[in-house]
This record gives structure tokens, C-alpha cells and sequence, in this order.
């Protein structure tokens, strides 16, 4: 798995390539917590090149959208989730805490 | 009387009671005690529950530890109650709710078994009637107590438990900690003493001993140990092919262990100490050099484990290391001191001080730096010394001797008026070869050797023994005194008492020896030269002026300017050998003109290009230059205007008691001499020249001497001073950083960069640095993968040193361009003189190389952990020498074998502590795991119900239940939790219990998750869920009404239909939201459908190729088959994800259940 993270204006995106599975899960949680450290809630997640969440990565998601929400300071937007990753999230019923979108440009426009 | 359900549920109760169970289960995961566990578990039942307890545990836990000061009685129990008893028998839960109480209980009484799998450890007794306040669902939570309560007896009972690994971490700590408080000490008898002292008393060990190499011979050992009476008096341990362990461990320099000393099949019990029953013998090894052994001794048997050798082989290098450092500090003080004092000696010769007083003076310094009872000097009779060695013994005088009385005194004896008489005998008179050499060989044996030799047979005597009437095991060493490969005499010292001597004496008396031939030599050359005055004069202003500079440049500058005005000529110049590059090299000169000395500085003279050269350095005679000494060539270039027919140019040779060390040309052109002057005059002019070069050459390598002693001092002290810099710190990086700092201070180092080999990913990584810009280390790389740098990879592959000349314009990021043609390995080569490796480089391919970059592979027995790349110092001018350049490697090399400790001591720690750790969480988190999962599916009349469960290594948090809800209604839960290990499994066993408690409590299943979610919400953590599939069935009309939380839908197969139905989602998974709404569905299993539960572990199932299994082949699987049994059903999807993984771990737990509702009959 490979995180890059590029701080816009006033959002912080994040682009994941590769595998969220229970051995990577950690470090993409570390590297999330890295950015609400620095009391920044507004995050968009491109996952158009992940090719599977494991339940560990949902919990990841999860945790990092309830920091994020946490006092309505902010959020996590989802970004060209590919068609498996969203079956996951809808199979758990997590797709309702979520807001998708095509493309980051979409989603910049959300903030 | 009947469980009332309690008026109200109350949510806090139950959150608290969670709390409890929670935290039950994280004593068990923690390090906890018999006595802290029963107090705990005695505590929630009685304040959380209100029951009161009694708690019994089998005879076997008697002696736990743990379970003393824990008052029998209350809560534990010593007899258990009949009911407890029947328990026990039966292992099941039993109570006499509802019935009348037997004789004895006074009461109703409800009894759960303590037991994990099929073994019984004791029963938990509750007391009903003692409960005032009661909910239904609290003998779930109290069986679920009862569940880990068992567990943790079990891990108890088993020594699975911590205690195990707190005494293998115990050992690593404990090693680690002698290792440091040795390290530093540098005294060798209080290093010895206060090891063996550590060693006994860290690990208690009966008896401990070192064997301790004596070097001059290697079957006798120094013996020293410790037992509980305290250090016993060092002894002598004779090293045999064959018995013993300790023998055993030294002939193969592999440590031993021997567990039970009446078992062992190598060696009988009389090999070993009294009382002995299992021990350790560890080899002592410096480098690959055996410095001695180390022998642990236990009264019990099994005492050491194969477990605890890796710490014990780190500190018997760190041992060995200490011993080595402690050795040399030792003898290098003892040496140098000896040096000054015998420079003192050679200082204050004169012509007026006698022979005898200066023996006497000889026999004050032995006096002072050796021990012996008895010491003599034999010279032989100078004038006839011109025969050859050998036939010399018959012409040794006694010159000398010293007694030292006081010695002989314990004796009883009047030895020393005795041996006056005898030593006066033969003092100042020579004696006859039928005297000495037939009755003493070992006398010649020591003359021949040219080397000190110690006496180590009991049948060879020699004189002062002899006349002493020493006992036949009494020690004696004998040094020869040689000058110009001509023996001048012999030192003899002697000691009643065996075994005085050792390496460390041979080496002083080596140096001694060599120091007193000077120093009688010189003495004699004055008493010789006593007539010719100007000799002596000119002697003894050579020596005067060479004695007190320690500079070898002004030695040689004031020995050029003084010897043509003493000696008559106008010029002189000197060339010295150099040892490295092996050739003559100009270094000074006098009286010639700058041409001429130009002509001479460019003269490099290797052996066989200059004849003249050549023929000196065969004969050590002095050479006159001529044309046949000389080629044209040379004439040419060197000594155009010579005239050899009216010239004259004479070639002497320094030379000092061994070996040829330069040559010092004069030119007697214009001098008074002339080639026809008399032979008379020449002689004697050569006779002063020859003195006067001797003089120089000794002087020279005194200085060389002083020159090499103080490097070898300066190497040990720049090891010590990284051994100290890694005691000092406690992690890896910091010591790294110190030992990248101090290289660079220590040996003129420029850049110093240290690189750690990563087994895992096959990577070098970028450790600690010294004199990198940010830029350049950036340019160099954080992360080393295969191919990207050649230097470090050939240094790893062929573990050995390499370096490679560097350029003025290469700077670190051209490192990595390295190619392989372009460095060179080093090799080491072991010297002949000394134990030491000596670094020899190739020195004509590094002329003129101005910088180096080398690099050291940190390594421990051949395993490389990581590299060291050094570069050298941009030199002021010219290149460094060689020889600079060999004590650098040498020094550095023995700096990266303390890193290398450094680094695998680390690895080890951490390697120990993560995998006990993580091997026992992961044991534990299995273990839970089984233990909350149902030991068998009832068999259910017109049901067939199958289950499997696979667990990963890292376990998730997979499990399935079937609970009895009443005699037509089941429950059936499929969960999985979204962790793994350890955490994973205690949530489950929450989730699990809740579930439970949830189902006694109301029959709607989308109840039973509401409830479950409402009382996880507090707990949950970090986005923890858990997804879930409940589902009651009714057994008799197949009725089947469900809840879905999020949970991987369960495939549902009706009887003549190729379609599945899935029972998807009716909720989000639980844990998530505070409030959630949950469906709830209903569906008939009419005879012969079957359902399909399973987790995701099935659909997400990876192959090696990292194609996931997914939920088509899962379908595509089902809809084709033709069910058998339930059983059948499920050992063919495992076996078809098993298939698809091919060998692959698992990466989750795969649980599969199936329900099949059999065709009426």
C-alpha cells in the first residue's frame, strides 16, 4: 500500500494505491491521525487505485470519519471508490456514513 | 424457587458488569497471580452479582506459587462440597435449584466446572440463595467468568504463563547487565574476580569458573572460580584430548551443555565437580582467537536450556572481549613502563661505569618487573665468541647473579649461604662444556631459539634450579641476548613455585632482553674503544646526541651533520629501508649540493635495481661505490660528475641487533683519507664508522620502537573508548551515533556512514552518519535494494573488508556508481609474531591514491548485519603512508566488531521480546478463541447442523454459537469481529457473552442485536464493530426469523431450486451507531434446504497470486452441488479455498457452518 498525501487550501487529500488489509490498516491509520493531529478534519480519500479493504481498513475509515465529524469540524469524502471496495461498505452497511464522488475535483468543491 | 427476570434492566449494571469481564480478560492477557486472579474473580461475583462464592481448586494447585497469604476458607475452599465433587466427575454445570437441598447444603446451590477443554481443574460454587437481586442473564456472565477463569488456570498450570518469558528477557537483561559492568574494567585480576562474582550471584549458580589461557603453553590453563564459600585460589588446569566437558568444550571451541550429569552419555560423573548436576561450559573467543572458557555449575538438574544460550554465547563474547581489552591495557603499561625504565638504563652508560655495575643495575630492573627467586646472567667470554652458535656454551661466564633471600627464608633452610658457595664456584670462571651444556640442554635449547623460552618439562633443568634443589614442577625462563645474530649471553630466571610464567613474561623479558644486549653491548664497544680516544669520544657524542631525541627526522638531521665533521668528510647522506614498500628511500643528507640531493630524493631503490645496494644488504658489510656496484643508469642520473678513478664514495650499513635498517653513504672525495691511505688508518676509520652507525641504527629503532608501542597503546585505547561509548548506552541508534562520532575523532576519518542490512525486506538501510551534507545523504539513498549500490553489496557477499581509491572529484553520491572493477577486497592475513590479524595492503597499487573509501562488514560469525563505510581524510600533501593506512583499517575493524555486538545484541532483545510476545498472544487469542467456541453441535432430531473453524496465525475474531433457547427454538450466531490477535479474541468473548445474555432475555433476534449494539457502544474503540448474523429457528416447523448486522449474507438453498436466497443486511454492523434500527426477517427451511453461514475469511481468501477467492466461487461451487451431508458441504468449500490458496497462509479465520433441514422420512 502506498499513501500520498497532498495538503490543499483547506483539505488535506490522500491518495491510496494498493491493498487496506489488517497489515497495512496501521500505517494508513497513522498516517490519518497525522492529519487530524494537526486539527485538519476535512479529508478526501482518492481510492481509485485500492484494490481491497479488508475489515481492518473499514475500521480504519470508520475511526478516521468519527474523528473527523467528531464537533462537525469537518469530514471524510470518498473519491473513485472502485465498484468492490464500495460492495465491502455497502455489505457492513457503512455506505450511509459516507458521501462518494466521481472526482477530487467534485469533492474539493464539497469544502 | 425460579429465576425471576429482574423488574428493571438496568443498563449500567450490565455496562459494569462488562467492565469486569473486560477487565478479567486483560488480567489473564497481563502477568497475574493465583491469588490476585481468585481475589478478582471473587470480587465482581459478590459485588457485581451478589452471589456469594467458594471456590475449589484441585490438589495440584496446592503448590502454585501465589497461593500462600490467601486465607483458605471464604472464597477458597480445601474439601469440595459433594456437589462440587460430582462436578468435578461429570464436568458439567450442575445446581439443586428447584429440589430439595441435600444434607450438608443448606441451600440452593448452583456449581460451574473449571475446565478448558477436557480438563478439570476445580468448580466455582454459587450460592443462589445468598443473591437478592437477580437478572437471568447473570449466569451467563458468571459462566463466562467461569470461561476465563479456567483459562487463565489452565496457562498456570501449563507454565505458559509469562513467567517463562520473564526469565528467558531475564536472562538477556541479566547478561546484558554483566556485560557492561565488566566492559569498562580494565584491571585484569579485579575483572576476573568481579566477573566470577556477578556470575555467581546473578544466576546463582553453584560454582562458576574461568579457564583462562596462559599463552606460552596451550594445554595449561589458568583455573580461577567461585562457589558459595567465595573465590577459591587459582589453580592449574591441564587441558587433556578427550575427558572432561571442559576439555571437551576447548578442543572444540563450541559450548556445552550437559543437563544431567548422571545421564550424560559423553562423560561420567566423576568428570564433573561434586554435587554438580547440570552445567555450561561456554567458550571465551576474541575475534576468532580463544582466550579461555567459562564454566556454570548448577546443584539441579535441567538448569540450561538451549533457549538462554544465545544471550549467554553474547556475553561470552563480551567476556572474552573484556579479558582481551583488560590483557592489553595490562601489558602495554607494563611494557612501556619497562621500555622508559630501560632507556633510562641505556641513557646513563658511560665509559666509566664497570660491566659489573651495570649487570647489577640489569639484575635492579629485572628485580622490579619480574618475579623470581633466583637470577642469573651468563656472557660469553667475548674474545673467543667467533666460532659460530653452539659451540659457545662451553665459553659462558656466570656475570652475574641475585638471590633473593627472602624467599628462601619460609624454607627453613640456610640456602643462601649454601648457594653462595656454590655460585661462587662457578661465578667469573667459564665452564666447561661437560659442566653446563651436557648437564643443562635447556641452556643451548634457549640459545638456539633467540627467543625467550619457558621451562615447561619437569625433567629439564637448568643451573639455578639445579643448584637450588628446586622441586622438579619449578618454573624458570631463559632469555638469549643476541646482537647482529651473534649471542653475547643469556638471562635466567627462576621461581621454586610451577607455572610463574606465562606469554605476558616472555613478552617483557622479549623487550628486556633485547634492551640489556644494547646496553652491554654499547658498554663493551666503550670499554673497547677506551685506548682510541677520539673513538670513544666521537661514540659517545653520537650517543649522547641520539639518546635524548625522540623525533626520527632530528635523530637522522643531527647524525648527518655531526658524523662528516667527526669522521673527516665533507658529505654524508642516509637512506633508510622502508618496510612497506620495501625498498631504500633518501631521507637526509649533508654536504651535497641541492642538485645533488634532488637526484637523491628521486631515487627509489628497489632490491635488485642498484648493486651496490643489493650487496649490502646480503653481506652487511660496507660497499664501495664503483662501476660494478653501480649500473651506468645510475651513474647517469644519480652521480653524473663522479669520477670513479679519483673519487671515493663508501656505503656503511645501519644496522642495529637484528636487522638491516638503512645505509648511510659517505663521501671521503676530498677528505685526508685517501683509497691509498694505509690499511691501518681505513680499519679504523671503518671500526668508528661501524660504532657510529650501530649507535644511529639503535637509536633509530628505539624511536621505531617507542613509535609502535605507543600505536599499539593508542589502538587499545581508541577500542576502549568505543567499548565504554556502547556500555553507556542502552540503545542501538545511540551507540551507532557514538560509534559513527568517535571514528572519525579516533582515526582521521572523513565521512563515516553505517548501514543496516534489513533480513526482512532485503534492503540496506540507512543507519547513523558523520559528515554527510543533507543533500548528499539524500543523493546516497535511505534505502538500499539489491543492484543499487555494488561497493556494500560485494563487502556483504564476500564479508570482507574492500576498499577503493577515490578520486579528487568523487564525492559520496558517486558512491553507489562503485563498480565492482574498481575496488579491492583486504585481505587478513594472521602474522607470525602475534595473535593479532595484521591489515596488509597492496602498497604500489595505492601510491599516490590520495583518499580511500573503505568499507568493514559489521558481522558476528559470519552473519553480515550491516556495513561501515569510512573515507579518508583529504590528506595535507602527498598520500598517507601504508602503514598509516593498515592501523586504520586495523583500528577501525576493531571498532565495527564492538558495533556488530552492538547490533546483534540489539536483534536478539527485540527478537525475543516480539516473538515471546507475540507468540503468546497469539497462543492466547487461540486459545480464548476454542475455548468460547461450542466443543460440539447438539444433535438436533431432524436437523444436521456442522461447523468449522480455521483460524489464521493472527487470529480474527471469527466465532459461531448455537444456543437452546427452549425445546422447540434454537439460536444460531455467525460474528466476525473487525480485529486481530488478541484484542479481537476479548472482544469476541464480549460479544459472544452479550449475545447470550441478549437471546435469555428476549426472543427477537433484531432485539437481541439492538440490545447488543446499545451495550457496545460505551466500548467501543478506534471504530471496533462486529458484524453479525443471529437467527432463531424453530425445530419443529423449520421457522427461521433473523437479523442481519452487517454481516457476510448467509446463502440459503431450497430443494429443487438452482437459485440461492441470500439473507442480506437488516443492519448497519453493530458498534458503529448509538441508535440503530434493526429488521428483523422470517423464512420457512422446508425439508431438505439447507443454509450457508460463513465469514469473510471464505470470500476473501487470497491465492499466491493475490487473486482474492471471492463470492462467485463460492456460488459457483454451491450451485452445482449435490448435497450429501452438511458435513460434506463444508469440508468441500474448505477444500476448494485450500486449493486456491495453494500453501499461501491464511490471511483471516475462515468459519463456515451449515444448517440442513433433512427431508421428513
Amino acid at each position: 500500500m502506498e499513501i500520498t498525501i497532498t495538503p490543499k487550501e483547506n483539505c488535506d487529500l490522500v491518495v491510496i494505491k494498493g491493498r487496506i488489509d489488517s497489515y497495512t490498516a496501521p500505517s494508513l491509520s497513522e498516517s490519518l491521525n497525522n492529519i487530524t493531529k494537526n486539527n485538519r478534519y476535512k479529508v478526501i480519500l482518492d481510492m481509485s487505485e485500492v484494490n481491497y479493504v479488508s475489515s481492518a481498513g473499514l475500521r480504519v475509515l470508520i475511526d478516521i470519519q468519527k474523528t473527523c465529524k467528531k464537533l462537525h469540524m469537518g469530514e471524510v469524502l470518498l473519491v473513485n471508490i472502485p465498484q468492490r471496495v464500495f460492495e465491502t461498505l455497502e455489505l457492513a452497511g457503512f455506505v450511509p456514513l459516507f458521501k462518494f464522488f466521481k472526482n477530487v475535483d467534485s469533492a474539493l468543491a464539497e469544502f | 424457587m425460579s429465576i425471576q427476570p429482574s423488574p428493571n434492566f438496568n443498563h449500567d449494571a450490565n455496562q459494569s458488569k462488562w467492565h469486569s469481564l473486560l477487565k478479567l480478560a486483560d488480567i489473564l492477557s497481563t502477568q497475574f497471580s493465583l491469588k490476585s486472579l481468585i481475589l478478582y474473580v471473587n470480587q465482581i461475583i459478590e459485588q457485581e452479582y451478589f452471589f456469594k462464592i467458594q471456590i475449589w481448586l484441585d490438589p495440584s494447585f496446592s503448590d502454585l506459587a501465589g497461593i500462600e497469604g490467601l486465607e483458605p476458607g471464604a472464597t477458597l475452599t480445601l474439601d469440595p462440597s459433594p456437589m462440587m465433587a460430582q462436578v468435578y466427575r461429570q464436568k458439567r454445570i450442575i445446581s439443586n435449584i428447584g429440589t430439595i437441598p441435600d444434607e450438608g447444603e443448606s441451600s440452593e446451590l448452583m456449581v460451574i466446572p473449571l475446565m478448558v477443554r477436557d480438563e478439570v481443574f476445580g468448580a466455582l460454587q454459587l450460592d443462589i440463595a445468598s443473591q437478592v437481586r437477580r437478572a437471568p442473564q447473570d449466569f451467563e456472565f458468571i459462566v463466562g467468568i467461569g470461561s476465563l477463569f479456567s483459562l487463565a488456570l489452565y496457562y498456570l498450570k501449563n507454565k505458559l504463563h509469562s513467567q517463562y518469558i520473564q526469565q528467558t528477557a531475564g536472562y538477556l537483561t541479566t547478561c546484558e547487565e554483566i556485560s557492561k559492568s565488566i566492559l569498562s574494567n580494565l584491571d585484569r585480576d579485579s575483572l576476573l574476580n568481579n566477573l566470577l562474582s556477578l556470575l555467581h550471584q546473578y544466576f546463582n549458580y553453584a560454582r562458576v569458573n574461568i579457564y583462562m589461557e596462559r599463552g606460552d603453553d596451550p594445554k595449561v590453563f589458568k583455573k580461577i572460580g567461585i562457589s558459595t564459600e567465595g573465590i577459591a585460589p587459582e589453580k592449574v588446569y591441564y587441558y587433556q584430548q578427550g575427558p572432561g566437558p571442559v576439555s571437551w568444550c576447548i578442543s572444540r571451541l563450541e559450548p556445552l551443555i550437559v543437563n544431567n550429569v548422571s545421564l550424560s552419555l559423553n562423560f561420567s560423573p566423576a568428570d564433573f565437580e561434586n554435587n554438580i548436576q547440570s552445567e555450561l561450559i561456554l567458550p571465551l573467543l576474541y575475534r576468532d582467537y580463544f582466550v579461555g572458557a567459562v564454566e556454570l555449575c548448577s546443584q539441579s538438574v535441567d538448569m540450561f536450556g538451549p533457549d538462554i544460550l544465545e544471550g549467554f554465547h553474547l556475553l561470552a563474547q563480551n567476556i572474552a572481549l573484556a579479558i582481551r581489552n583488560a590483557s592489553i591495557y595490562h601489558s602495554v603499561q607494563n611494557r612501556r613502563e619497562l621500555n622508559d625504565r630501560l632507556q633510562e638504563v641505556i641513557g646513563i652508560l658511560s665509559a666509566e661505569m664497570s660491566l659489573d655495575d651495570l649487570l647489577q643495575i640489569l639484575l635492579d630492573a629485572l628485580e622490579k618487573y619480574f618475579t623470581w627467586d633466583a637470577a642469573a646472567i651468563w656472557l660469553f667470554d667475548r674474545a673467543a665468541s667467533e666460532t659460530g652458535i653452539g659451540q659457545f656454551t662451553s665459553l659462558l661466564r656466570l656475570a652475574a647473579y641475585r638471590i633473593i633471600a627472602q624467599s628462601f627464608s619460609e624454607s627453613g633452610l640456610d640456602l643462601h649461604q649454601n648457594t653462595k658457595e656454590l655460585f661462587d664456584r662457578y661465578f667469573d670462571s667459564t665452564i666447561g662444556e661437560d659442566d653446563l651444556l651436557s648437564l643443562y640442554p635447556w641452556i643451548s635449547e634457549v640459545l638456539n631459539s633467540r627467543e625467550p623460552i619457558i621451562r615447561n618439562s619437569p625433567f629439564q633443568y637448568e643451573p639455578l634450579g639445579a643448584i637450588l634443589g628446586f622441586n622438579s614442577d619449578y618454573s624458570a625462563i631463559g632469555a638469549p641476548l643476541f646482537i647482529n645474530e651473534q649471542p653475547i649471553g643469556i638471562i635466567v630466571l627462576t621461581h621454586p613455585l610451577a607455572d610463574q610464567y606465562d606469554s605476558e613474561t616472555h613478552s617483557l623479558a622479549s623487550a628486556f632482553a633485547k634492551h640489556a644486549t644494547i646496553a652491554i653491548e654499547n658498554l663493551r664497544l666503550y670499554a673497547a674503544a677506551h685506548d682510541q680516544a677520539w673513538i670513544s669520544t666521537v661514540l659517545l657524542q653520537v650517543a649522547d646526541a641520539t639518546q635524548s631525541i625522540s623525533n626520527l627526522d632530528d635523530l637522522l638531521e643531527t647524525v648527518v651533520s655531526m658524523l662528516p665533521g667527526l669522521i673527516g668528510v665533507d658529505a654524508c647522506t642516509i637512506f633508510l629501508w622502508d618496510q612497506s614498500i620495501e625498498a631504500f628511500l633518501h631521507r637526509v643528507s649533508h654536504g651535497f649540493d641541492e642538485e645533488q640531493e634532488t637526484r637523491f630524493n628521486a631515487w627509489e631503490i628497489f632490491p635488485g635495481s642498484v648493486a651496490a645496494f643489493d650487496e649490502l644488504k646480503q653481506n652487511g658489510k660496507p660497499v664501495i661505490l664503483d662501476l660494478d656496484s653501480l649500473s651506468d643508469e645510475i651513474v647517469l642520473q644519480i652521480f653524473p660528475d663522479y669520477d670513479f678513478n679519483k673519487d671515493l664514495m663508501v656505503l656503511f650499513p645501519l644496522t642495529s641487533q637484528t636487522s638491516l635498517c638503512g645505509a648511510i653513504l659517505f663521501d671521503f672525495s676530498n677528505s685526508n683519507l685517501a683509497k691509498d691511505s694505509s690499511q691501518e688508518i681505513w680499519e679504523e676509520t671503518y671500526t668508528l664508522i661501524e660504532g657510529a652507525a650501530r649507535q644511529t641504527a639503535i637509536a633509530i629503532e628505539n624511536l621505531q620502537l617507542i613509535k609502535s608501542q605507543e600505536e599499539e597503546a593508542y589502538t587499545s585505547i581508541a577500542l576502549l573508548q568505543v567499548a565504554q561509548a556502547i556500555v553507556s548506552f542502552n540503545q542501538l541508534d545511540e551507540i551507532l551515533s557514538s560509534i559513527v562520532r568517535i571514528t572519525p575523532i579516533l582515526v582521521g576519518v572523513k565521512r563515516c556512514i553505517i548501514y543496516l542490512w534489513d533480513d526482512k525486506e532485503l534492503v540496506f538501510r540507512q543507519s547513523e552518519y558523520y559528515g554527510f551534507s543533507k543533500n548528499e545523504l539524500e543523493q546516497l539513498g535511505q534505502v538500499i535494494k539489491a543492484n543499487e549500490f555494488p561497493f556494500i553489496e560485494a563487502i556483504q557477499q564476500n564479508k570482507q573488508i574492500h576498499y577503493h581509491a577515490l578520486d579528487t572529484d568523487d564525492y559520496p553520491f558517486t558512491w553507489s556508481e562503485i563498480s565492482p572493477g574498481d575496488y579491492q577486497a583486504v585481505e587478513g592475513i594472521i602474522s607470525d609474531s602475534d595473535d593479532e590479524i595484521s591489515i596488509k595492503l597492496d602498497g604500489k597499487s595505492l601510491k599516490n591514491r590520495r583518499r580511500l573509501l573503505i568499507g568493514f562488514p559489521l558481522s558476528i560469525k559470519g552473519e553480515v548485519l550491516g556495513v561501515m563505510l569510512i573515507e579518508e581524510e583529504d590528506p595535507i600533501m602527498g598520500s598517507p603512508s601504508l602503514h598509516i593506512r593498515e592501523r586504520r583499517i586495523e583500528i577501525v575493524k576493531g571498532i565495527t566488531q564492538q558495533a556488530a555486538i552492538a547490533i546483534k545484541n540489539e536483534l536478539l532483545q527485540q527478537e525475543a521480546i516480539k516473538s515471546e510476545r507475540m507468540e503468546r498472544e497469539l497462543q492466547l487469542a487461540r486459545e480464548i478463541q476454542t475455548t468460547f467456541l461450542p466443543d460440539k453441535l447438539p444433535d438436533l432430531p431432524g436437523w444436521d447442523i456442522s461447523a468449522r473453524w480455521q483460524p489464521a496465525r493472527q487470529v480474527g475474531g471469527d466465532f459461531y454459537d448455537i444456543l437452546m433457547l427452549n425445546d422447540d427454538q434454537i439460536g444460531f450466531v455467525i460474528a466476525d469481529v473487525a480485529d486481530k490477535g488478541m484484542p479481537a479474541a476479548l472482544f469476541m468473548t464480549l460479544i459472544r457473552t452479550l449475545i447470550r445474555a441478549a437471546a435469555k432475555e428476549k426472543s427477537s433476534p433484531a432485539e437481541v442485536l439492538k440490545q447488543v449494539n446499545d451495550l457496545l457502544i460505551p466500548d467501543s474503540k478506534h471504530g471496533m464493530f462486529v458484524t453479525v448474523f443471529y437467527a432463531v429457528f424453530s425445530l419443529s416447523s423449520g421457522k427461521l426469523v433473523y437479523a442481519n448486522a452487517g454481516h457476510n449474507p448467509p446463502l440459503v438453498k431450497r430443494v429443487n431450486q438452482y437459485d440461492m436466497i441470500e439473507l442480506t443486511r437488516t443492519t448497519i454492523a453493530l458498534g458503529i451507531f448509538d441508535e440503530i434500527e434493526v429488521e428483523e426477517r422470517e423464512l420457512i427451511l422446508n425439508p431438505g434446504d439447507w443454509i450457508l453461514l460463513y465469514t469473510d475469511g471464505v470470500t476473501e481468501a487470497f491465492s499466491a497470486q493475490e487473486e482474492i477467492f471471492g463470492k462467485q466461487r463460492l456460488f459457483n461451487l454451491l450451485e452445482n452441488y449435490t448435497f450429501i451431508s452438511s458435513n460434506e458441504l463444508l469440508d468441500r468449500i474448505v477444500g476448494s479455498v485450500d486449493d486456491f490458496i495453494k500453501g499461501v497462509d491464511l490471511s483471516d479465520d475462515v468459519t463456515l457452518a451449515a444448517i440442513y433441514r433433512k427431508p421428513l422420512s
